[in-house]
């Protein structure tokens, strides 16, 4: 627990990271199965260090997922923080899964995440009906055994 | 004692684990939720979206530089002969220009003179300012460039942006060094815009309220009093007109003018093309479809739209004929509305009284004297809107929609007329309000409610609303 506040440094450089990459731009095609970056790595320091503030996490990179592409403030910032806090609740039942059962429960959360979202977008503004937003919730799952691998390597171990 | 302290620690260390993690996501939610109805229906945070704009710039020029980065580099190794190439290319250009400019200045000349102007009128643009894109998103839903100035430079909200070809968008969050730029192919933004008919032939008979022009090909160009208002259709690459009957005189390859009503944009810019017209005999309302003259909404139909762009924020004379018209007199607009009102009962009373039994011979009669009480609904239309000196909100629409609705339901009307002579079926008048539903619901929700309340003469004021938001003024 005393390595905390170390891993709240590494959780922002990481979490900035994540916000580069979910804005970066990226050609029509490749733009859609985008997956969401950011969220996963929100959900990764979730469940591997839940005592460093993963909520906080996800609430602050909700917030700046809705400064660049979300239609109201606040409206990421409650989805990620949703899933964050059902990741850190769950994150002893989440690490002792095998990492391919781990990629089905990210699928789930994500699946929350973009529902909340859409239920958000209907009260806010038109909601998009297009299927295609569904599908970053597939590439994002797939995306998490390397994703998990890759974090595994900047968090600090005792 | 040594087996009981982990076992009675853990329900204890693990419920506090759990509470302070609800605790801290109730404390989040509450925040993100008061942000949201704030920021949503509110419209406070603007200070709050400024300063995050200011720390968002310097992530987007980070996410930037990689592609700026290599265009810098192409243009340094750009050949000498290339470089001669553009060299004459841009001259022939400015050549082609100059010539434009001349016959431009013969025209302004003469337009003065027809006004009984003593001088020449100035641009309604009196000053532009040049910014590079920075970033482009572009989810299935939104269609949003950053730009890289902002209100250092003096932009506001709700400016005008532009290119060399045509309308690009209005600016919604204005950053202390970036703006944000909705497009008009965002399904949340709608443009009021005047149809540039095109008569084919050398010399038609002059209908009335029009002023033909002739272009190169002996073409008969007039600018119709067909206002209407083009949405975002979805795709990223087109424009909808989910509100024209299906007797509207429009062709493919009309072209779309900004009309100067909605307190946004100046008159008389170009902003699309129209390239589908669907007029299907049973639905009231066309389907039509433009495709944007301004280079980023091509390219963005090509997923080509680099970062590299530029896009032009301009400012205009507000006393110029050409402004934007703000807003509109508060009385003129309630008797006009009363006006249009007193012609749509008296239309639907009319209507009421089409009956199954009567024969074709009597219905046609009725519908004759239906089609008649409408007409009288466009005359109060007829004079020009009169217009506040202060501003306000963007209310100008206001009065364009009810035109609109006025087409709508004269459309409306006639189906339901049609119906009646061709069957001589009960037809109620809901029955006119669900066609017309049915053929704007696939253009998105403004148009399915102007759609619903143009049956219903009550919901009118809910129609307008939807217009005034809608027009203009996108939701941010």
């Amino acid at each position: 627990m005393s390595h905390a506040p170390e891993s709240r440094f590494r959780m922002i450089l990481t979490a900035l990271g994540g916000l580069i990459l979910t804005i970066l731009p990226l050609p029509e095609g490749v733009d859609i199965v985008r997956p969401a970056f950011l969220v996963l790595i929100v959900l990764y320091w979730s469940t591997s260090v839940p005592r460093a503030g993963g909520i906080g996490l996800g609430f602050f990179s909700g917030l700046a997922l809705d400064t660049f592409q979300g239609p109201v403030l606040g409206e990421h910032a409650l989805a990620l923080s949703l899933i964050s806090y059902v990741a850190v609740r769950e994150h002893q039942r989440f690490r002792s899964k095998p990492i391919f059962q781990q990629s089905l429960m990210v699928m789930g959360l994500l699946g929350v995440y973009e529902l909340s979202l859409f239920v958000l977008d209907i009260w806010t503004t038109h909601p998009v009906m297009n299927p295609m937003r569904w599908l970053h919730v597939v590439t994002s799952a797939l995306l998490w055994p390397p994703t998990a691998a890759i974090l595994s390597q900047v968090t600090v171990r005792r | 004692m040594a087996v009981f302290s982990p076992a009675a620690n853990r329900p204890l260390q693990g419920g506090s684990k759990g509470s302070s993690a609800g605790f801290r996501f109730i404390i989040y939610a509450l925040i993100s939720a008061v942000l949201m109805f704030f920021d949503h229906s509110q419209h406070y945070l603007e200070e709050g979206r400024y300063v995050l704009q200011a720390v968002a710039y310097w992530v987007q020029l980070a996410v930037s530089s990689p592609t700026k980065g290599v265009s810098w580099m192409q243009d340094n190794m750009r050949s000498r002969d290339g470089l001669a190439k553009q060299n004459q290319q841009l001259k022939a250009d400015q050549r082609k220009l100059e010539l434009e400019v001349e016959r431009y200045e013969a025209l302004e000349t003469e337009n003065s003179q027809l006004r009984g102007l003593k001088d020449k009128l100035p641009p309604v643009v009196h000053k532009w300012l040049v910014g590079e894109v920075m970033q482009v998103q572009l989810d299935s839903l939104r269609s949003r460039i950053v730009v890289n100035v902002g209100r250092r430079n003096g932009v506001f909200k709700g400016q005008t942006v532009i290119d060399d070809a045509g309308v690009i968008g209005q600016t919604t969050h204005v950053g202390p060094w970036s703006t944000e730029v909705i497009l008009i192919t965002d399904p949340e933004h709608a443009i009021p815009v005047v149809v540039e008919h095109v008569l084919k032939g050398p010399d038609p008979a002059n209908p009335k309220n029009k002023v033909p022009l002739t272009d190169e090909h002996g073409n008969v160009r007039t600018i119709s009093t067909l206002h209407t208002i083009a949405v975002g259709a979805g795709d990223q690459a087109s424009l909808a007109l989910p509100y024209l009957p299906a007797n509207a005189e429009i062709d493919v390859g009309d072209r779309l003018l900004t009309s100067g009503l909605g307190g946004v944009f100046p008159a008389g810019y170009p902003v699309a093309k129209v390239t589908e017209v669907h007029k299907d005999g049973v639905q009231p309302l066309a389907q039509i479809r433009a495709v944007p003259f301004a280079r980023c909404c091509a390219a963005l139909a090509q997923g080509s739209f680099t970062s590299d762009r530029e896009v032009v924020m301009v400012w205009f004379r507000e006393s110029h004929p050409a402004a934007p018209m703000d807003t509109v007199d508060d009385s003129d607009l309630k008797a006009r509305k009363e006006c249009l009102q007193g012609a749509l009962d008296s239309t639907q009373a009319v209507l009421k009284k089409i009956q199954p039994e009567q024969g074709a011979a009597a219905a046609r009669d009725l519908k004759t004297t239906a089609a008649d009480s409408l007409m009288k609904g466009f005359e109060c239309l007829d004079p020009p809107f009169r217009t506040q000196p202060q501003d306000g909100p963007a209310a100008g629409t206001d009065a364009g929609e009810k035109g609109q609705e006025t087409a709508h339901a004269a459309a409306a009307a006639e189906g339901v007329a049609d119906g009646a002579a061709e069957t001589a079926g009960a037809v109620e008048p809901p029955a006119g309000a669900t066609a017309s539903s049915t053929a704007a619901a696939p253009a998105g929700r403004p148009a399915a409610a102007a759609a619903r309340s143009a049956g219903k003469p009550g919901a009118s004021a809910s129609a307008s609303r939807s217009a005034k938001s809608s027009s203009g003024k996108p939701r941010p």
